[in-house]
Order: C-alpha cells, then sequence, then structure tokens
C-alpha cells in the first residue's frame, strides 16, 4: 500500500454509494454487502434479472436493490446503479464486483486516494496490487487487455478490467455506458480520456477463489469484448 | 423457358404481397413496383443483362446479378444489425428507467411509512 494517505480523513461514509452489478450472485452477494455495509457505506445492488434470489440475499444483507427486468450485462447494471445513486443524492459512488474478489478495506483507502490527488476517480489496479490464486493464462489475457487498451485510449492505466472503482458524483454523472455487456471495461476508459478527467490508480488486491473464476470472463469473452468495442465505435 | 415461368410467378406475389400490406407507405411499394418490372425485365430479356454485364466488364449477366445480390444483401444486413442494436440500447434504457423508478416509490413508501410512524 502506497505510504500518506493514512492520515487523510474520508468524508462521512454515507455518502459514499457503492454499486454493485449483479447476476445469479445469491451465493457470495450476502458477504459482499455485509462487508461494505461494516464500512458504513450505502450499497446498491443492481439485480440484473437473477433467477436465484440474489435480490433477496442482498435486501437481507442491508443492500437498496434495483431489479432489472431483463438481463442486460454488467455495464447495463452499473448505469443503473450509478443513475439511481445521483439521483438519490450521492456525493461519491464506488463500483465493486458482487462475487467477492475484492476488499471491502480498500474502498476507504481509495476514498483518500483520490481527495489526496484531487482526482475525479480512482481505479483499482491489481497488477500495482496484490492478486491472490491469480491463473498464468488470465494474467497473459488481463496484460494483453491493458496492452490493446493503452492504445485505444491513450490511458496509461495498468489494469483495464477492474471492477472497483470510485469516483465523485461529477465524474459519474459524465459517463453514459452504451456498452450493456462487459466491453463497459473500456468504455469507461474511453470516458474518461475524452472528458479528460482526472484519474488515479490504486492499488487493490485481488483474491481469486475457485467461485469467482468461475464466474469470471473467458478468454472467449474477451474476443466477445472486443468484438463489442469495434462494433460500439463503428456505429457511434 | 421454365425458369422464366417460376421466376416470374415468384415476383408477382411478392409484388402482391407488398401491395397488399396496409403498413407500407406509398414510396416503398413505388420502388417495389419499379424493382420487380426491372427483374422482370431482365428476366424476360436475359441478353440485356449480358450485354450490361459486359458493359461493366464481367463476363455473364448471371454473374452480374449474383454480384448485386451479394453487394444488396451485405448492406441490408449491416442496415437491419444497426436497427437490432439501436432497438437493445432502447429497450436496455427502458429496463433501467423501468428499475429506477421502481426504487424511487419504494424509497418514497418507506419514507412515508417512517414519517406516519414517528
Amino acid at each position: 500500500m502506497p505510504e500518506g494517505y493514512q492520515h487523510i480523513a474520508t468524508p462521512d461514509p454515507h455518502s459514499l454509494w457503492v454499486v454493485v452489478p449483479a447476476y445469479n450472485e445469491a451465493q457470495s452477494i450476502g458477504s459482499v454487502v455485509s462487508a461494505l455495509r461494516a464500512e458504513g457505506y450505502r450499497v446498491v445492488v443492481v439485480d440484473d434479472g437473477s433467477q436465484d434470489g440474489t435480490a433477496d440475499v442482498a435486501r437481507a444483507a442491508g443492500a437498496i436493490v434495483l431489479r432489472h427486468d431483463l438481463n442486460l450485462g454488467q455495464g447495463g447494471a452499473l448505469q443503473t446503479g450509478i443513475a439511481y445513486s445521483l439521483e438519490s443524492g450521492a456525493s461519491y459512488i464506488g463500483t465493486f464486483d458482487a462475487d467477492g474478489q475484492h476488499s471491502a478495506a480498500d474502498v476507504a483507502n481509495m476514498w483518500r486516494c483520490l481527495i489526496a490527488q484531487d482526482a475525479d476517480i480512482v481505479l483499482g489496479s491489481r497488477f500495482l496490487g496484490t492478486s491472490v490464486g491469480i491463473t498464468r493464462s488470465r494474467k497473459l489475457l488481463l496484460r494483453l487487455a491493458v496492452w490493446f487498451t493503452r492504445l485505444h485510449s491513450g490511458l496509461k492505466v495498468t489494469d483495464t478490467h477492474n471492477g472497483l472503482r470510485l469516483m465523485t458524483a461529477q465524474a459519474a454523472s459524465k459517463l453514459h455506458l452504451k456498452q450493456m455487456g462487459m466491453a463497459h471495461a473500456s468504455e469507461i476508459l474511453d470516458e474518461i480520456a475524452a472528458n479528460q478527467l482526472r484519474f488515479c490508480e490504486y492499488p487493490v488486491t485481488i483474491v481469486y477463489t475457485e467461485y469467482s473464476k468461475k464466474k469470471g470472463q473467458s478468454g472467449l469473452g474477451s474476443i466477445r469484448i472486443l468484438t463489442d468495442l469495434i462494433l460500439g465505435r463503428m456505429l457511434k | 423457358m421454365l425458369i422464366q415461368i417460376i421466376l416470374m410467378l415468384v415476383f408477382l406475389l411478392l409484388l402482391l404481397r407488398i401491395l397488399r400490406q396496409r403498413t407500407l407507405g406509398v414510396v416503398f411499394k413505388t420502388v417495389s413496383f419499379f424493382l420487380v418490372a426491372l427483374a422482370s425485365y431482365v428476366v424476360l430479356f436475359p441478353d440485356v443483362s449480358n450485354r450490361v454485364a459486359r458493359f461493366a466488364g464481367v463476363g455473364r449477366g448471371a454473374d452480374l446479378i449474383i454480384y448485386i445480390c451479394l453487394a444488396v444483401g451485405a448492406y441490408i444486413l449491416i442496415i437491419l444489425y444497426m436497427h437490432v442494436k439501436s432497438n437493445e440500447l432502447r429497450i436496455a434504457r427502458l429496463v433501467q428507467r423501468l428499475a429506477i423508478e421502481k426504487r424511487h416509490i419504494e424509497d418514497l413508501t418507506s419514507n412515508l411509512h417512517a414519517s406516519r410512524e414517528s
């Protein structure tokens, strides 16, 4: 962890709304919500048309739950959660994966980093931080994604597909995600570049469990992301 | 020849279908009429297409027609794909709005209950 942010006080935890997109995550969503609630944040779970009772588990754990009647994809769920949080008066908005790969303790440090650096958005980076249980092929795949995104958006980032982010309400209001699927991660970076948002990266811990690996993107999925991106560009 | 009769019948049925469809506009129907007329002309007088093909630098009229069909088909496919994508986005925006509005209503009612109780 980088030194120097510890002395910075974070604002009232209630002003941070953490958006957690979830699709059939009943197994993990409860502990994810509880961990975030324990830090005092408001947690907005967007149930993306799950059939396994994700919404009930999340609600029981203390989350504000929104439900999509159709499955749109992670990008779509994020946009819904961000829009709702903005309309409900959030000052800061975070994004957090539902499969339990992130650590809730990283959020406060990222928040301090955002304030200290006077940035608009902080992106979690597993390559600056630590990844527990990452496979070689996944590492290679993510590196390739980073390389491609750097080329594509011109942003010097070390991890492009990290679900842990924190931004100001003002920055969040500039995101208008059109990519409903997984290509939204690159789209967010594009929007950062287009709107000239000040961003910084913060090292975070990613824990790869059998569960999160199963729920994560396969190599084939990344080809889909790429096609989505290229077509999205062409049809803009 | 038999193929000419079959094709003419197909064209005629197609045109009848289009003309009887009430949801289609006058412009679409007029364009369809002229396209079917042109296609029928080429079917009935195949030598015309051969001459046009030679003029365009293609060996046979039938080849020229295949090339044109492929190009038009690809164009239509792309246009349809774009329509599908834009409709997908519109449906997604509806689903998102619906989820947000439903939540707002829940928030309002729970606030109301809370204020009544206190």
